[in-house]
């Protein structure tokens, strides 16, 4: 859990936005929610009945940030899901209460920014969601290039297109629209700073055509939430108090620690934040993570628990 | 740009050597007063589409105009003294440059602009410390914790406690 104390929230309103994905509303119970900025996430813990496992995912906030009556999420049930979208589908209803961490930020906008070119992929669209208001009230110059698939994302595409007009493209997969990445980012003037948010292959897609092309690297900014893939299991050993833990292949390594009891502070759970950094003191890392550098990541002795596993069937944190 | 730590000082500049940016399409290379043999060499090195020019001001108005004309796709190098290279990088970056956008070559001099925290001149030149101040007169320490923003190192009250108790004239690199 995180060491940030929880907000407990209410839902009051669920919506079906796409055929994979569910809006949920939250409020505050006890508390007044605070503003965020545009690109904030909230980790949402979800809590299952007695001897079922707790789910925590991180959802980017789609509501306007100025609005702190309510805070939005939209999920996609996941076809692979390890259980929290499953879970927020099936088990959450309004009247609900979740755990939400306070929001943070790790994908804001540059407003250094000449003009800003979002890309977003199906549920990709949340972040952007929240960019909008601002990104209008400042009346920077921005384009949307919003790629789904409507028999199972698309949601907010029709309003988006309504309301944005020509600063709005959506490309429809199931009616055969494509967005040229290169054709877009090629006509870009000096100043642009491109970001992308979808699944790994278009993140992969708009970095790889923004190298080929001399774009400089930090112009190009991407939000990953696909969270711990799986992987093969094995056994940590924490050294200080010689507990033993059984890391199953579906679960990441911090989730295992969470289920013990064990207290990491984290914000991402993808591999981007480094707050749940642990010291290695045995044993040969798989590092998945974007935060490490690569000298650490060779040094051994550093890891991300959120995303990253042992690469042999035995780990010894210093912990 | 590089901005690695050197002795301890985070804000001090380290320049490493340069090298064109293989993926650019566009390359601006700017000299102060006279190009440079290793800018020179870069720019004889540069297979596509160049440019090069001298410049005494790095707030010229042609400059500025240059910077302005760079493509997202382009690499700005830069040559001449400290404060002139910095000056213009952040020119650039107000035109939209990113920082990986902007190479320096390492300054043809060690003189520094040294920025006098008590009365906010800044003084040229600067070899040594302490420095007196060309604003205030007074003695000051010069440090090594470059600002940006002014293209200039800060300076306090060297001995502020005992001035008639100065410490010792060091060169500064």
């Amino acid at each position: 859990m995180s060491v940030i104390d929880q907000i407990s929230v209410k839902v009051s309103a669920v919506r079906q936005v796409a055929p994979m994905i569910k809006e949920f509303s939250l409020e505050a119970i006890d508390a007044e929610l605070v503003p965020f900025s545009p690109g904030a996430h909230v980790v949402v813990t979800m809590a299952g009945a007695e001897n079922e496992p707790t789910y925590r995912n991180a959802y980017s906030l789609m509501s306007n940030p100025q609005d702190n009556s309510q805070y939005r999420i939209a999920v996609r049930l996941q076809e692979d899901s390890r259980g929290g979208s499953l879970f927020m589908h099936h088990q959450i209803a309004v009247g609900d209460q979740l755990m939400i961490s306070p929001p943070a930020n790790l994908f804001a906008p540059e407003w250094m920014a000449k003009k800003h070119v979002l890309f977003a992929g199906g549920v990709g669209i949340t972040p952007f969601l929240s960019y909008l208001p601002e990104l209008q009230q400042r009346e920077s110059e921005f384009e949307l290039h919003y790629m789904f698939r409507s028999k199972q994302t698309g949601a907010y595409s029709d309003e988006l297109s309504e309301t944005l007009d020509k600063n709005c493209n959506n490309y429809d997969a199931d009616k055969g629209s494509r967005c040229d990445i290169a054709a877009v980012m090629a006509e870009q003037p000096l100043g642009t700073h491109f970001y992308v948010c979808g699944p790994q292959s278009l993140i992969d897609s708009v970095r790889a055509t923004a190298d080929e092309m001399g774009i400089p690297a930090s112009a190009v900014h991407w939000e990953e939430f696909a969270g711990a893939k799986p992987g093969q299991p094995f056994v940590v050993e924490l050294s200080r108090s010689g507990i033993e833990l059984a890391v199953a292949s579906d679960s990441s390594l911090l989730e295992t620690l969470e289920g013990a009891d064990i207290e990491i502070p984290n914000l991402c759970r993808a591999g981007v934040c480094g707050q749940c950094v642990c010291k290695v003191a045995e044993g040969e890392v798989e590092h998945r993570d974007s935060y490490l550098s690569e000298p650490e990541k060779q040094s051994g002795q550093v890891m991300m628990p959120c995303v990253s596993r042992a690469a042999g069937e035995r780990l010894v944190l210093d912990i | 740009m590089q901005t690695e730590q050197l002795n301890g000082v985070v804000s001090k500049p380290a320049y490493s050597p340069v090298i064109l940016n293989p993926k650019s399409r566009f390359h601006l290379f700017i000299a102060e007063q006279a190009v440079t043999g290793e800018m020179q060499s870069l720019f004889d090195g540069c297979g596509v589409e160049k440019e090069i020019a001298v410049y005494s001001d790095a707030s010229d108005s042609r400059l500025l105009e240059s910077l302005a004309a760079i493509p997202l796709t382009g690499t700005l190098y830069l040559a001449g003294t400290e404060p002139f290279i910095w000056r213009v990088a952040s020119h650039a970056r107000q035109a939209g440059l990113r920082p990986d956008q902007i190479r320096m070559m390492a300054p043809v001099s060690r003189e520094r602009h040294l920025f006098c925290c008590h009365c906010y001149q800044i003084t040229e030149g600067v070899t040594y410390s302490p420095f007196i101040c060309s604003g205030c007169g007074l003695s000051l320490e010069v440090t090594d914790h470059f600002a940006r923003l002014h293209s200039a190192y800060f300076g306090y009250q060297a001995n502020a406690e005992d001035c008639s108790d100065m410490p010792e004239k060091r060169e500064v690199s």
